[in-house]
């Protein structure tokens, strides 16, 4: 065979690969696509029939609405009263995770700079609580609260996601500060910093990547919270949570599904903003938490 | 003199440790160890006094029906959802892992359900199990969609199932890709020069080489589901009967509902050791499998 043969044949048999290439990209695409609508049909659904009337919904269902019905939505924000739930949660969310923050990044910081038994012994003490499930402590920590009347407020509500949230967040803020270089912590002592100083002006701003992680963990986890919400401020109707709130409004109206469904939607609404405006942070966040925890 | 340094540090230790670890002790540590206490009691409400009554508690749970039960369901749902989930996460995470357009859309898309609370999710399905299956079953008059899904106790534990898949199969799909792309390019590339195609490329190179996030995502889904509680009380409120109570939601019955704090605290107590040994026994297989490149 001549060389030119040759190419010819290693040219065709090229072009023949790449086209069964193309094909199996096109064959993944479609694939692809027939599962996200499995992922995206139900939130559709969702939003379509929060716009019908309670007749249009009973006799279909997958058709959009003729009429789009928007009283559905303030009757929904009324009747859950929605505003309040938002706030209670924002408080909650925001106080409980400002506190895991300060508290976990001030342990786990002189945790892992000092290297002693007695330190080694803490910072067991400190993450220990990992691996117990929240249902094995939950009717005692019910009881504790009571005693301390952190029952029936938000802010209770907030001290106990302090001490829940910590052992985690002392765990990934240990982990982190082993890579930040202990002659840093020196210089800044030589300078005159106290060892307070040291750890809010030099040390903090340095774990922004691990603080970032445990942040979109933790709004994840506290804005999604159902039961802890359920045992410790659910007794009155200005304490209730977003969760309690949403709950509580399906159980009531259950048949009228399309005040259900615009409760949904204002429901989902914050965290899917949540989600879209810092989805590169939440996504790498929710991996590398899960990889170092 | 080096003595005073030690004793100086470990006052600074104490200093930076001490806030967060009186509120893990106060929420987590106490309640736990409060929660063994009350397992040998009989405690008939939250203000009442516990009367101590030895193993009794222990000896009713092991025969009892209810929590039997619930501990047949909740492995029978953990078995298949760890099953399906990892399957077809890793699936999922092989295909968008490829250069391929519209990665990141789809990404994001199989991603979604995992940001929303699973009390919403549970009433997203409620609805679509019920009005949506509803509408499908007069349009086709396929049986399937004439079924009960929620209301038969033969299904209502598969739909859980089913659910719970397409609520977490995208967070554990990030893990996996994340591992994907810790492998390097000319592992892969020699391989395929030596012969490896699909399958067997497949198990012998890409799986032992992303056994640690295979380790992960084991972990994960089978912690996260032997405690799963915000589902089941949303979607079938662990019915139809006791069909799908699971552990978890059992614990929160005998207590807070049934008003049996005693033995509830008993259940707990067995939960925890239940999940300690199993997710202790999936880490040692599993870390056996891992290997270093």
């Amino acid at each position: 065979m001549k060389t030119a043969d040759l190419e010819l044949l290693l040219e065709q048999k090229e072009s023949f690969t790449e086209v069964k290439r193309n094909w199996r990209t096109i064959i993944m695409l479609i694939g692809l696509t027939v599962i996200s609508v499995f992922f995206l049909y139900p939130f559709i659904l969702v939003l379509i029939n929060s716009l019908k009337t309670y007749g249009e919904l009973l006799t279909d269902v997958f058709s959009l609405p003729t009429k789009a019905e928007w009283r559905n939505y303030p009757h929904a924000w009324e009747l859950m009263d929605y505003p309040r739930a938002f706030l209670n949660t924002l408080y909650v969310t925001v106080v409980g995770i400002v506190g895991i923050i300060f508290l976990s990044s001030l342990a786990g910081y002189k945790l892992a700079r000092t290297k002693t038994r007695f330190s080694n012994f803490l910072f067991m003490l400190c993450i220990a609580p990992m691996l117990t499930p929240f249902h094995t402590i939950m009717i005692a920590l019910t009881k504790v609260s009571r005693e301390l009347y952190l029952i029936d407020s938000l802010t209770g509500l907030i001290v106990i996601y302090w001490g829940l949230g910590a052992p985690m967040a002392i765990f990934l803020y240990h982990g982190f500060v082993k890579s930040v270089p202990a002659e840093l912590d020196e210089a800044a002592v030589m300078d005159g910093c106290t060892s307070f100083q040291v750890y809010s002006k030099i040390i903090f701003p340095l774990l922004k990547p691990i603080t970032t992680t445990i942040v979109v963990l933790d709004v994840l986890w506290i804005w999604n919270d159902f039961l802890l919400p359920l045992l410790m401020v659910n007794g009155r109707q200005s304490t209730k949570t977003l969760q309690l709130r949403a709950y509580q409004f399906f159980g009531q109206y259950v048949s009228e599904w399309q005040y259900v469904m615009a409760a949904i939607v204002m429901s989902i609404v914050p965290v899917v903003i949540f989600f879209l405006s810092m989805q590169k942070h939440i996504i790498k966040g929710i991996v590398s938490g899960a990889v170092k925890g | 003199m080096k003595r005073k340094i030690a004793i100086h540090n470990n006052y600074q230790l104490i200093l930076f440790v001490l806030p967060a670890l009186l509120l893990i002790i106060t929420m987590s540590e106490l309640p736990f160890l409060m929660n063994f206490f009350y397992s040998f009691t009989k405690w008939s409400g939250l203000a009442k006094t516990p009367v101590l009554i030895g193993l009794e508690n222990y000896f009713i749970t092991l025969k009892d029906p209810n929590f039997l039960h619930s501990l047949l369901f909740t492995f029978k749902y953990t078995i298949c959802v760890v099953a399906l989930t990892n399957v077809l996460a890793l699936a999922l995470a092989l295909v968008l892992d490829k250069p391929l357009k519209l990665k990141n859309l789809f990404r994001t898309i199989f991603f979604m359900p995992n940001i929303i609370g699973l009390i919403i999710i549970g009433f997203i399905w409620r609805f679509i199990f019920t009005r949506g299956f509803d509408a499908l079953y007069s349009v086709t008059n396929l049986p399937i969609f004439g079924w009960s899904w929620l209301g038969d106790y033969k299904l209502a534990w598969i739909s859980l199932v089913l659910v719970a898949v397409w609520q977490s199969v995208g967070y554990m799909m990030m893990i996996y890709i994340a591992g994907l792309q810790t492998i390097p390019q000319d592992v892969m590339e020699s391989a395929a020069l030596e012969g490896a195609t699909g399958l067997r490329k497949l198990f012998s190179i890409t799986l032992p080489l992303i056994m640690p996030s295979v380790t992960i995502c084991f972990f994960l889904t089978l912690a996260n589901n032997l405690k799963v509680f915000d589902l089941v009380y949303a979607s079938t409120g662990g019915g139809p009967g006791t069909s799908t109570t699971s552990i978890s939601v059992n614990i929160y019955r005998e207590s807070f509902q049934a008003g049996r704090y005693g033995y509830g605290t008993a259940q707990a107590a067995l939960f925890f050791l239940i999940i300690l040994a199993v997710t202790l026994i999936q880490l040692r297989i599993f870390k056996r499998r891992e290997v270093e490149l």
